[in-house]
């Protein structure tokens, strides 16, 4: 997977791009929105691009044009929250609007979605000696299937799309249970157990204390 | 109740009262001449009848005494007011004797009024009141034994007087509605003004504050109108720079929230990327300066933003007859270290000059202005700073700035080039506070600048 980020305010594209390449996606950074036009024309092999919206050289409404021509699909990221530009960005064919600040949480996730939508999303992920397959909900260790019970395979399928990220209890009850699930954060701990006991994830499902859990490969 | 509406209540009572007076007086007046008059002309006539028959009587003897002759003769008179009664010297208490009557009264009725004697004369008179009408009744004692009655009519008097009374209330009345007219006109045209005012006035108070009277008169009133319009532009003007200001403060407010968010985000960001992030010890390194260098970021904003505070206070300024060459020389010595990182050359030049100020302000002012040279200038470019007549200026030979942002650049948080302004570690704010110093100096910024031709900046003195 490979995303492109323009923004002009260095720390917070490093601070992308740092988080993008935890979760293993390839991350190239320009800070000048013509720069960014200019060097589409050599590379444009891209599945997303993060767009800033005040930008030197072209702004990202005009630089949403350029990526609709190579077929990117475009989250705008800006720190501008009136109405009209969220209207203006969305209705451009920019696939979401994310105002800063934001969490790294809500950025990953809203990124795989818009990766799903896009169909540019595997439908397998490969995470240590795992296969998970999410059109049969299968795992795989080694070639051989472990059998998981449905709660178990989604809170792993969390886990590894956000790999080396620490999710928290309350967004993985949300995520994997459905925000409605009026459960306590003691079922993620017995899930988590499950899966550690089951797969033999015991170091790699990290426990991060006061955040959650992390899958590090 | 309005002030139109009373005057002429009160002017029109005022009037009434006035004319009824007026016409009580003439009433009374008239009404006793009026009774005189016809007293007079009835006296008259029954002392000429009397009269005429007293020489009657005296003119042939025994005619007193002729009844026959007697009613003859009043019957000639033509007229039903006389009564003649002979009373045989019984007095009146004797059984007096009718010779002639043809009126509705009775000789006795007649001989029982009580008679007042009329100066000088031998008639004596009485007032009667038959049927509602007045009469009044004389009484002379002929010189044989014959008493005569005249009665006179003074119903014309009364006539007379209902008439005059009619006449007067008449004029009384049209007098009042003439006045009350002739009011109504004056104060309409005395009182259009006030109610200008007032309907202006309201307007004003609707928040239509570019409201004005049309003075057309010299008068108080004009006076008063001109004062009001004086006192709307005072409004006006206060309140146009209050909008302003409040606009300019919510402007400044937006930019100032958005210098903190892009700090903050990054901070924030990698306060949670060091969190919940599995991260190579080179990358927390990474994220580790960047959010010391946010924080510095953010600590160089407020101080600047302390400093425009502070000076946005309207404490005087204690200003120093200060030589140039101080500030120039500590504002050097501040700038050193960028001016070495880009290799440039800063030329001074200057002759003793020497101005009112507060050096320590002054000498930022000139920091700043350096720093934004160094920043316009290429790589081992040239910056000079001069000090001649009332002014200092500061020349650089870098990009300059294009014409339509030379005004916007002495504004809170106006920066001509975005990201490398910020790259640089600026907010926009250094030449606002420069304009600011400036301004507390009196001191007038002029910029000199093009594209590509380099930036004067020149502070003129007064």
């Amino acid at each position: 997977m490979k995303i492109l980020i323009v923004e002009d305010e260095v720390a917070i594209a490093r601070m992308i791009a740092m988080n993008l390449g935890a979760a293993n996606y390839d991350t190239r950074l320009f800070f000048d929105g013509m720069q960014a036009a200019e060097a589409m024309k050599e590379d444009h092999d891209y599945d997303l691009a993060l767009l800033d919206v005040m930008l030197p050289g072209m702004d990202g409404f005009a630089l949403l044009e350029v990526m609709k021509s190579y077929d990117i699909p475009v989250i705008f990221l800006t720190a501008k929250d009136d109405l009209l530009s969220k209207v203006q960005g969305l209705k451009g064919g920019a696939e979401d609007y994310i105002v800063k600040p934001f969490e790294v949480l809500e950025l990953l996730v809203r990124i795989e979605k818009v990766l799903e939508r896009s169909e540019k999303y595997s439908d397998v992920i490969h995470i240590l000696n795992m296969e998970i397959n999410f059109k049969e909900h299968t795992v795989r260790q080694n070639g051989e299937e472990i059998p998981l019970k449905p709660m178990e395979f989604n809170l792993l399928a969390v886990l590894a799309k956000n790999k080396n990220i620490a999710v928290s209890r309350e967004n993985l009850l949300k995520m994997v249970w459905g925000t409605d699930y009026v459960g306590e954060t003691r079922t993620v701990d017995v899930h988590i157990g499950q899966l550690r006991k089951k797969l033999g994830l015991g170091d790699q499902i990290k426990t991060i204390s006061k955040l959650g859990y992390r899958l590090e490969d | 109740m309005k002030i139109r509406t009373r005057i002429i209540w009160i002017s029109c009572a005022a009037v009434l009262a006035a004319s009824l007076l007026g016409d009580a007086i003439i009433w009374v007046l008239s009404g006793r001449s009026f009774r005189d008059e016809a007293f007079i002309r009835a006296y008259q006539n029954a002392f000429v009848l009397a009269d005429d028959f007293e020489q009657a009587l005296g003119g042939k003897e025994g005619l007193g005494s002729n009844e026959v002759y007697l009613s003859y003769y009043f019957k000639t008179q033509g007229d039903d007011y006389n009564i003649c009664i002979r009373d045989r010297g019984t007095g009146s208490e004797g059984n007096p004797e009718e010779i002639y009557n043809h009126t509705v009264f009775e000789a006795a009725e007649l001989a029982a009024l009580s008679y007042q004697p009329q100066a000088s004369s031998p008639i004596e008179y009485a007032y009667l009141t038959w049927e509602g009408k007045q009469y009044v009744v004389f009484r002379r004692n002929m010189s044989s034994d014959l008493i005569y009655y005249r009665i006179e009519d003074m119903s014309g008097v009364r006539e007379r007087m209902e008439w005059l009374t009619i006449c007067m209330l008449a004029i009384t009345l049209v007098v009042t509605a003439v006045t009350v007219l002739v009011t109504s006109v004056i104060l309409k045209r005395v009182l259009r003004p006030l109610q200008e005012l007032n309907d202006t006035t309201k307007h004003m108070a609707e928040g239509l504050y570019d409201q004005r009277l049309t003075i057309r008169r010299q008068d108080e009133i004009g006076q008063l109108g001109e004062n009001f319009n004086k006192m709307a532009e005072a409004v006006e003007a206060r309140t146009r720079s209050l909008e302003e200001s409040e606009k300019k403060k919510t402007l400044f407010m937006g930019n100032l929230t958005h210098e903190l968010k892009t700090p903050m985000t990054a901070i924030s960001g990698y306060a949670q990327t060091l969190l919940s992030t599995k991260l190579g010890e080179e990358e927390r390194q990474e994220a580790l300066l960047y959010i010391y260098e946010e924080c510095n970021r953010l600590e160089r904003l407020s101080r600047k933003m302390m400093k425009l505070l502070e000076l946005d206070q309207d404490d005087e300024l204690e200003l120093v007859d200060t030589p140039v060459v101080q500030i120039f020389d500590a504002a050097v010595r501040s700038c050193e270290a960028v001016l070495l990182d880009k290799q440039i050359i800063l030329e001074y030049s200057q002759h003793g000059e020497r101005f009112l100020m507060d050096a320590d302000l002054m000498t930022d002012v000139l920091i700043n202005l350096i720093d934004n040279a160094v920043k316009a200038s290429r790589q081992g470019g040239r910056i000079l700073l001069k000090a001649y007549g009332t002014c200092i200026e500061v020349q650089d030979f870098g990009r300059g700035i294009p014409a339509g942002e030379q005004e916007k650049i002495l504004e809170p948080f106006y920066m001509v080039d975005k990201s490398r302004s910020r790259r640089s570690g600026g907010a926009g704010l250094g030449l606002a506070l420069t304009a600011m110093i400036a301004r507390r100096h009196n001191v007038s910024i002029k910029i000199e600048s093009g594209p590509e031709m380099g930036t004067r900046m020149i502070l003129q003195f007064v």
